[in-house]
């Protein structure tokens, strides 16, 4: 069986790091979106999103960072990823997702993007 | 008293009526139900009599796979709960993904995998269980309708088309179609919901019926790039209860073997030569649909020799989990393209079967849809 999904939050300035850890299917999702929503969208904050440990992604994670990166966008903050793994990247780069919201490859290019 | 403002919505709460009398107890059991394999949905009732489960006929629950035992294991209700007891199988007994070797409680909610064979327990009242079949029953019939709205397979002619389709759960939202334009061009398309489940199944169903029915005004059905640009428009997931789609379009010309394709979101279809032995990805750069309203379709051209067969697929046919735990990709899936056709069975078959077998056991994680069209 797989680990559940774990998800770690931070917050350095006006920027939220969040980590994520495991699958990023419906059962992940579930079971971290509600959290995440809340530590980053009421307050708009900037966030970037290590993506290094997530194995897999499925519909509902790519509609998850689509949904946070709109809500952000209306409060004039940025959705960040950055570190995708070689299997996720391949999907991101399948639906295009670069033109939705930055992916890039490591966490201090991530906080630049996030904070300018 | 000032009445407020009538906006035009309406919240209607139900409350559902409790049918007991007060003060009387529900009656709870246990139950086995068929989360994968053959059997899908059937419900088995624990009561005080051991159940054997195996590929002997005389066995309580008798499944007929090859990689099951002929007593393969025992489910015993013991002081109000559920023991699972392997009886020496050769591919042994799982709870929980953890294989036994002794008498093991199989809690409420346990998954116990036996070869292919996929059982969930739950402990349920009665009505629970009522509310449970009348479910099932409204998702069989939402089912058939999905499955209604899919094209028959054509097995003559220049152009020829066979599918397969297995949702992940009751429904999906999987959907593909395929038809003629006019007496030269031939439209095939497939699309992918985010999602699965009713909600889903839902989106796809209204994304067919305009496809099928090519009612998108103003646009010409043999330019795909046009089609997902209006789809685009027309289904933006603000207006859709978040939900996207990814979507293969490609239209074939008879008279000049050319196919021209566009793709959103979605993963390549592939053109496989007529020996199998090279194949071709199909794709363009797309984004999914629904994300964004600026977005801009292009469209690419192939020449389709005679004898060459397109594969248009979901991601639920590669996206799986094997059964050492590895996530497959699309890189481990296309070898399949070049494998033997299997007599007696239709490609997308052949493919599904082999799947299945890489897969761990259960039911897939997504919809499985698979479509092949042949040229003649």
């Amino acid at each position: 069986m797989n680990k559940p999904l774990e998800i770690e939050v931070t917050y350095t300035a006006n920027i939220a790091r969040v980590k994520l850890r495991g699958r990023l299917d419906t059962p992940g999702v579930d079971r971290i979106e509600a959290k995440f929503t809340s530590a980053v969208v009421p307050e708009g904050r900037n966030t970037v999103v290590d993506l290094s440990e997530v194995s897999f992604i499925a519909s509902m994670g790519l509609r998850m960072f689509i949904g946070l990166a709109k809500a952000l966008k209306r409060n004039n903050a940025k959705l960040v990823l950055f570190a995708p793994q070689s299997q996720v990247n391949e999907i991101f780069t399948t639906v295009v997702l670069r033109e939705i919201m930055p992916i890039v490859v490591d966490e201090a290019e991530a906080m630049r993007f996030a904070a300018t | 008293m000032a009445q407020p403002e009538d906006h035009g919505d309406r919240t209607t709460i139900y409350r559902r009526e409790d049918t007991l009398p007060e003060g009387a107890q529900e009656e709870f059991g246990h139950y086995m139900v068929v989360i994968g394999g053959a059997g899908l949905g059937r419900r088995l009732r624990l009561d005080s009599e051991p159940i054997t489960i195996g590929r002997d006929p005389s066995c309580e629950l008798a499944l007929s796979s090859p990689d099951v035992s002929r007593r393969h294991c025992r489910l015993q209700l013991v002081a109000g709960e559920v023991f699972v007891t392997d009886l020496r199988s050769t591919n042994g007994t799982y709870v929980d993904g953890k294989r036994i070797d002794d008498s093991t409680l199989l809690p409420d909610g346990s998954i116990l995998e036996i070869g292919q064979q996929v059982l969930k327990h739950e402990r349920r009242s009665t009505r629970e269980i009522k509310e449970a079949q009348e479910l099932d029953r409204d998702l069989e019939k939402a089912r058939n309708y999905v499955l209604s709205l899919l094209p028959s397979p054509i097995v003559t002619g220049t152009v020829q088309a066979e599918w397969f389709i297995v949702p992940s759960a009751k429904v999906g939202g999987d959907a593909f179609g395929y038809g003629a334009l006019d007496n030269d061009r031939f439209a095939i398309y497939l699309i992918d919901v985010s999602g699965h489940g009713v909600g889903a199944a839902m989106l796809s169903v209204s994304i067919l019926n305009v496809l099928r029915q090519l009612a998108l005004p103003g646009t010409d059905f043999g330019r795909p790039g046009d089609v997902l640009t209006r789809l685009n428009q027309m289904f933006q997931m603000e207006n859709h209860n978040g939900m996207f789609f990814t979507i293969w379009y490609g239209v074939y010309n008879r008279l000049e073997h050319m196919m021209v394709y566009s793709s959103g979101g979605h993963h390549p279809a592939f053109l496989v030569s007529a020996d199998r032995k090279q194949f071709s990805p199909l794709a363009t750069r797309g984004p999914l649909i629904g994300v964004t309203d600026e977005a801009h379709f292009t469209e690419a051209h192939v020449r389709v020799q005679p004898g060459t067969s397109l594969h248009i697929f979901s991601d639920g046919v590669f996206e799986i989990g094997d059964k050492q735990g590895r996530q497959l990709g699309l890189s481990d899936f296309l070898p399949l393209l070049n494998q033997p056709a299997v007599e007696g069975r239709s490609e997308p078959q052949r493919i599904y079967q082999t799947v299945r077998n890489t897969a761990r056991p259960g039911p897939l994680d997504d919809d499985f849809s698979y479509l092949v069209i042949k040229f003649a």
